[in-house]
């Protein structure tokens, strides 16, 4: 029969979380469930046609909190689909209460999100001082190996450095918006 | 861990407020959330994350704390500290001063059209 699995591709939780929460929603309506996280999307697999609404936290849970913070969820109807380190999904029947129901706790949210990609920023970092200590070696006499060294890991640390950047301006985007 | 914390320490937002009361009696998340929606006949739903978060944040500030007596899944209950009470009887206090004022407010408002 046909494929059992299909990849979906995200623009990124941290700019299209509704868009991707809607279309999830749009997939499990016609028999593509939520199975997992993949590389830059999801894994839906297929399965009976539900009406599910999806919905994403971001929060830092101990192993020994896990099981209390998936009861609270389970308790108001919200089950845990998958996670991936502070990145949670969870789904519930269509029309259930959202999971954050006050806007100071939904601003902690974002806060968790732009804390989450606040070590990443050492990419961005690092390109800068690739280039800064090229331009540095530039002026000075240098060797050319070593130039190249450094130009090179330059433009590669620029390479994830914008999606990072951005990411990191639109987390801190929403936070400002939900407050 | 500080959560960058913007809770005011004299008052309680209304979740918080709900959770606390819930706490007076040493409960678990469930327990929690299900205390608060029979007090308020439904009215008043918490939302998991937000329920969650708030645990958190009120155990961050003193107000509440494990309580040490486990139940018998062996889930973390909590219960409201000292300082937790102080803040709550604070609380109860503004906010049935808020509902007076209302009401006094309507009132005179009521007799100023009808004078004017």
């Amino acid at each position: 029969m046909g494929k059992q699995r299909r990849y979906i591709a995200s623009g990124g939780l941290a700019f299209t979380e509704n868009r991707d929460m809607n279309k999830l929603s749009r997939l499990a309506a016609k028999g593509w469930l939520l199975e997992s996280f993949a590389s830059f999307g999801y894994y839906v697999r297929r399965g009976e046609p539900q009406q599910l609404v999806y919905s994403v936290d971001y929060n830092k849970v101990e192993h020994d909190e896990l099981r209390d913070y998936v009861e609270l969820f389970e308790a108001s109807g919200w089950t845990k689909v998958c996670s991936q380190e502070r990145i949670h999904i969870f789904s519930a029947p269509a029309g259930t209460k959202p999971i954050y129901t006050d806007s100071d706790t939904k601003s902690e949210k974002y806060k968790s999100l732009v804390r989450l990609m606040k070590p990443m920023l050492a990419v961005p970092l690092f390109t800068v001082i690739m280039f800064a200590l090229l331009i540095a070696t530039q002026s000075a006499e240098s060797s050319a190996p070593l130039a190249i060294i450094l130009k090179s890991a330059g433009i590669l640390g620029l390479i994830p450095s914008v999606p990072i950047l951005a990411t990191y301006a639109f987390a801190r985007i929403r936070l400002i918006r939900v407050k | 861990m500080s959560r960058g914390n913007s809770f005011d320490a004299d008052q309680l937002t209304d979740a918080a407020y709900y959770i606390l009361l819930s706490l007076l009696v040493p409960r678990h998340g469930y327990g929690i959330m299900s205390y608060i929606e029979n007090l308020t006949a439904g009215e008043v739903t918490i939302g998991p994350a937000t329920a969650y978060t708030l645990i958190k944040k009120l155990q961050d500030n003193k107000c509440i704390v494990l309580s040490g007596e486990e139940d018998n899944d062996r889930r973390k209950t909590y219960r409201i500290t000292e300082a937790g009470q102080r803040l709550l009887h604070k609380e109860i206090e503004r906010r049935q001063k808020m509902a007076d004022h209302g009401t006094q407010a309507l009132q005179s408002a009521r007799e100023e059209e009808h004078n004017g």
